[in-house]
């Protein structure tokens, strides 16, 4: 009894008319997630490897199986194939149950009547010009379209006539189609490098360009500007840039700063680490740049970070704005940096700090608390970043600033404002002074144990104390609902998923943003693991072994993949973009391995989520032989 | 007989005449209404079914249209029980059927054979649920009059497709709609029967509704392609309640991919392809962003899992184990869904592109010979 729904949509013409584009900026759907996966596809079908070739063959069915496919990929693929039935191009492998000399030319013969049709049905008017002649004009060989003709109409032609105009046919192809569409490709998938130097050399005309704006309003205003260098460390040719483009109009910079500030941002999904990189180098050498100017003129007021990069906060306003996830990449990133200089400082047991060292960190921690200052200000990034980032983030700020860092305490404050949360505020504040005042302690070089001391002593305990029964209390409390969550997820197998951000259909979400990041697809046979391992990667995080058992007790035979290990080192580069983590096949014959675990010996002890496991030799060597190194 | 409310349509005479043949007749009727394409079989269904509801309070409708199906979204076989009156001829609107399999695809081209087991299928369901078999009476009573409306395709597999379905459905009253250049008809008279004439079957034979002064058929030419993705964005834009402010195709698009999904662990979901055979290694490069039917596994006749309903996987998360499916199915029926049918049914590419969240399937540098 459910009321009719009637098609209520007000945009019925534009739905007609958008049905065919014929512009190349226009977008077209097709059956690849990337640009990746098509060149990959590329170049194992024109490879001399039959196990590439039928890789390749394999992917290309599965795009057929989408209904997609661009129509001279499949033409390529069914001449590629007959010819790995034909043992003339094998010279590999001589197979038994072989076509017959007939069917091959039948097989061929169609292959190239199916490639002259459909190449030249679309480009010619139908009664307008023949066969031959919109042939001609796309430059088909004339073979190709007279075996048409004789296949069509008399006889089949000789097996050695087809098996030459098939080589033919495939050239043409790759002339027509693989070779100019891989040259449309933006950045060629020539790698990481050459998308470096895109995103660094756009992110400089934007700060130009903003730099520029900024003069010459302050201009108008009458006051002098003098921080050009700031922006480039001492680049000098880049100082002359700005100086030349302080001259011309500012009139349009609008249209190309947003032009731009799209550029930039439609890369985000692929190339995020990349981008966090180069803008991390940017603001790392413009701080460091200051400080040797400092040095420099004894005589000059102490630059603050604010002053420092004061441009640069524009730029990353206009960026973060459009893309919180940005932000949020940054201050992960930096604090990351501070962890493995905190890292690198324990391991060489040295408590006076170099004074490299030593300002790597001030430089570090400034530019973190630079940037949380600029999470308070974006407007969007602080109206929705999920409280469990923010609270991630706070964590770890507070893990590392134990180790007597005001300002990241201060930025610890400033995350935890955001929050907008009372509770944790005044237990962040506790912590705070706690540490300030160890801070100071440790300053004053007194140890005098007056009684002032030794009350803040105890208070210091009792509120360390209490924090340790908190977390205490958090596991245990996060521990109950673990179990809970087990047997209820065994009755429901569809369920709403617990958060979600926008993103693209297609691919997965990120914590914060709608860019959304690609997904990987690959389910790697286990059988063949240790076979080929041309592609190479770091070892990634082995963790999960609650939802391993969970997977095993079910019968299925889907098993998950660690990250593409079959492909070429290249496309695992390119694919690299956040570190994965592998689980084991579930299948029939493990879950009994499993069943019998305590009945063997003690087999390899593994640290796996933090406790102690046994594992079995199975699990042992799948471990062993998915380590990779990155070459 | 004012039924039709609509404007633009006209309903000549000739057909009024042939749908009140039919629904006065004694016992329910199965009306099975074949023809060209683009003649005006659907609309002379609408028509019909609007007739009968005035006599009957039921009216059954079996769609095997699966390219325009009536109340389906495209790829669907199904069977609907229908209570109310369409008010507006001209306007499709969406129901949820009674039963549907899904085909997978916008014609039976691809797999007559399987498509023809699906019809017979869903006509056998129609036949237990609603007949009443006294004992010892042959043909047994049924309690509600069916409407069998089929796809334009008339010639060569398309038409061999029809001859079987009249063979095993064997409806009461057939009625076949001309068009005037001849040699697009089905042929005269009642062409499917090997032996001569039938008395119980009635043939209505009816022209297409306008003619231009020539006397040739003016048909109203459809784009099927558009028309069909306007369809499955109607089906979709189920997923949101009525009150949401949803009026246009880019505020469609918008929402859905800001909706959230359901997560269902891949562990517990059988995948197939219905026409092709898709690599087990290559699976989720298959399914990733693709239109699947939800259907449940072992629970239709001959092993044929009933459908319940469309689905978008809009993400496969593997390190998680997960799928994310956008699927206006309310809750409590998906539970039972344990097998997700892929087939060739695409989303609409205008659902892909939304403002700052374009898919990755949408690529911009394809060339422009494709």
């Amino acid at each position: 009894m459910d009321p009719p729904l009637l098609l209520g949509f007000e945009e019925v013409a534009n739905v007609v008319t958008e049905s065919s584009p014929s512009s190349s900026s226009a977008r077209r759907l097709v059956p690849w997630l990337n640009w990746d996966e098509w060149l990959f596809v590329k170049r194992a079908l024109f490879s001399h490897s039959s196990h590439s070739v039928s890789s390749a063959l394999k992917r290309i069915s599965t795009w057929r199986s989408r209904g997609s496919i661009p129509v001279f990929i499949e033409v390529t693929a069914s001449i590629i194939e007959i010819q790995l039935q034909d043992s003339y191009f094998r010279q590999d492998q001589m197979n038994e149950a072989s076509l017959s000399e007939e069917m091959l030319a039948m097989l061929y013969c169609m292959a190239v009547m199916r490639l002259v049709n459909v190449a030249v049905e679309k480009t010619r008017k139908k009664e307008v010009t023949s066969i031959a002649v919109a042939a001609d004009a796309i430059g088909i060989p004339r073979m190709l379209i007279d075996i048409r003709h004789e296949g069509s109409h008399r006889e089949l032609p000789s097996l050695k006539i087809v098996r030459s105009a098939s080589v033919k046919a495939l050239d043409w192809l790759k002339s027509y189609y693989w070779e100019p569409q891989s040259k449309a490709i933006p950045f060629q998938g020539e790698g990481i490098t050459k998308v470096k130097k895109e995103i660094k050399s756009k992110i400089r005309e934007l700060a130009v360009i903003l730099k520029v704006n900024g003069n010459v309003q302050s201009q108008l205003k009458g006051k002098r500007v003098k921080h050009t260098e700031f922006l480039f460390g001492r680049n000098k040719l880049l100082s002359l840039m700005v100086g030349k483009s302080q001259t011309s109009r500012p009139g349009g910079s609008k249209k190309q700063i947003t032009k731009i500030l799209k550029y930039v941002l439609r890369l985000y999904s692929s190339f995020s680490s990349e981008i966090v990189s180069v803008l991390l180098e940017y603001l790392l050498k413009a701080l460091s740049s200051s400080e040797l100017e400092e040095n420099a003129d004894d005589a000059s007021i102490g630059l603050t970070t604010e002053n420092v990069l004061a441009d640069w906060k524009l730029i990353l306003l206009k960026l973060c704005n459009k893309e919180p996830d940005l932000l949020l990449n940054l201050l992960k990133e930096v604090l990351g940096m501070i962890e493995s200089q905190e890292d690198m400082k324990r391991e060489e047991d040295n408590p006076n700090m170099g004074i490299s060292q030593s300002r790597t960190e001030f430089r570090l921690s400034s530019l973190f608390a630079w940037l949380v200052g600029i999470l308070s200000k974006v407007p969007s990034a602080a109206a929705h970043m999920p409280k469990g980032v923010l609270l991630e983030l706070l964590r770890r700020c507070l893990l590392i600033s134990q180790l007597f860092n005001k300002q990241l305490v201060d930025s610890a404050l400033q995350i935890t404002e955001l929050m907008d949360d009372s509770s944790l505020m005044q237990k962040v504040q506790k912590f705070s002074h706690v540490s300030l005042s160890n801070l100071e302690q440790a300053d004053n070089q007194s140890s005098l144990l007056t009684s002032n001391n030794i009350f803040q002593y105890e208070e210091s305990i009792h509120e360390a104390d209490k924090k340790l029964e908190l977390v205490k209390h958090q596991i245990l409390k996060n521990k109950k609902p673990m179990a809970m969550d087990c047997d209820t997820k065994k009755s429901q197998t569809w369920t709403l998923a617990k958060s979600w951000n926008p993103c693209p259909i297609g691919m997965l979400p990120r914590a914060v943003g709608s860019s959304g990041c690609l997904p990987v697809l690959d389910i790697f046979d286990n059988e063949k693991q240790n076979q080929v391992s041309s592609g190479c990667l770091p070892v990634v995080d082995i963790t999960d072994y609650e939802e391993q058992d969970q997977l095993l007790e079910k019968k299925e035979s889907w098993k998950l993949a660690p990250h593409g290990a079959k492909r070429d080192a290249t496309f695992d580069l390119l694919q690299l973009e956040k570190s994965t983590v592998k689980k084991m096949r579930g299948t029939e014959e493990f879950s009994e391995l499993n069943n019998e675990l305590p009945l063997q010996g003690d087999k390899g002890y593994l640290i796996v989520g933090g406790v102690w496991r046994k594992l079995t030799e199975e699990e042992l060597l799948v471990i062993e032989s998915s380590v990779r190194i990155l070459v | 007989m004012d039924s039709s409310l609509s404007r633009d349509i006209y309903i000549p005479e000739q057909w009024s005449e042939a749908a009140e043949s039919i629904a006065y007749s004694s016992t329910p009727p199965i009306a099975l209404i074949c023809g060209a394409k683009n003649c005006g079989k659907t609309t002379f269904s609408r028509h019909l079914l609007n007739i009968l509801l005035h006599k009957y309070a039921k009216v059954a409708y079996l769609d095997t249209d699966v390219g325009q199906p009536e109340f389906a979204p495209p790829g669907f076989l199904s069977l609907t029980i229908v209570h109310k009156v369409t008010p507006d001829l001209t306007v499709p609107c969406l129901k949820t059927p009674e039963r549907c399999l899904f085909f997978g695809d916008v014609s039976c081209k691809r797999d007559p054979s399987t498509y023809l087991s699906y019809v017979f299928a869903i006509y056998d369901y129609f036949q237990k649920e609603y007949c009443i078999t006294k004992k010892g009476e042959n043909p047994s009573n049924i309690k509600l009059p069916l409407i069998v409306n089929t796809p334009g395709w008339v010639k060569g597999v398309g038409y061999d497709v029809l001859v079987d379905m009249l063979k095993y459905i064997s409806p009461t009253h057939v009625v076949k709609i001309s068009i005037s250049s001849e040699n697009k008809n089905l042929p005269a008279g009642e062409f499917w029967l090997d032996e001569e004439h039938d008395e119980t079957i009635n043939l209505i034979e009816i022209n297409s509704a306008r003619r231009d002064s020539l006397n040739r058929s003016i048909l109203f030419q459809k784009d099927a392609r558009p028309l069909r993705d306007l369809r499955i964005m109607a089906y979709f834009k189920q997923c949101f309640s009525n009150d949401s402010n949803i009026s246009t195709i880019k505020e469609l698009a918008h929402a859905l991919a800001s909706h959230c999904p359901y997560e269902v662990p891949i562990a517990s979901i059988n995948i197939r392809h219905l026409h092709c055979e898709v690599p087990s290694s290559e699976l989720f490069f298959s399914l990733n962003a693709t239109i699947v039917g939800l259907a449940v596994d072992s629970e239709g006749p001959d092993n044929l899992p009933w459908c319940l309903g469309l689905g978008i996987v809009r993400g496969v998360d593997t390190v998680k184990g997960v799928l994310h499916v956008i699927t206006p199915v309310p809750h409590s029926s998906l539970e039972k869904v344990n097998l997700l049918l892929q087939g060739y049914i695409q989303i609409p590419s205008c659902l892909l592109q939304v403002q700052g969240c374009i898919s990755p399937y949408m690529s911009a540098n394809t060339l422009a010979i494709n």
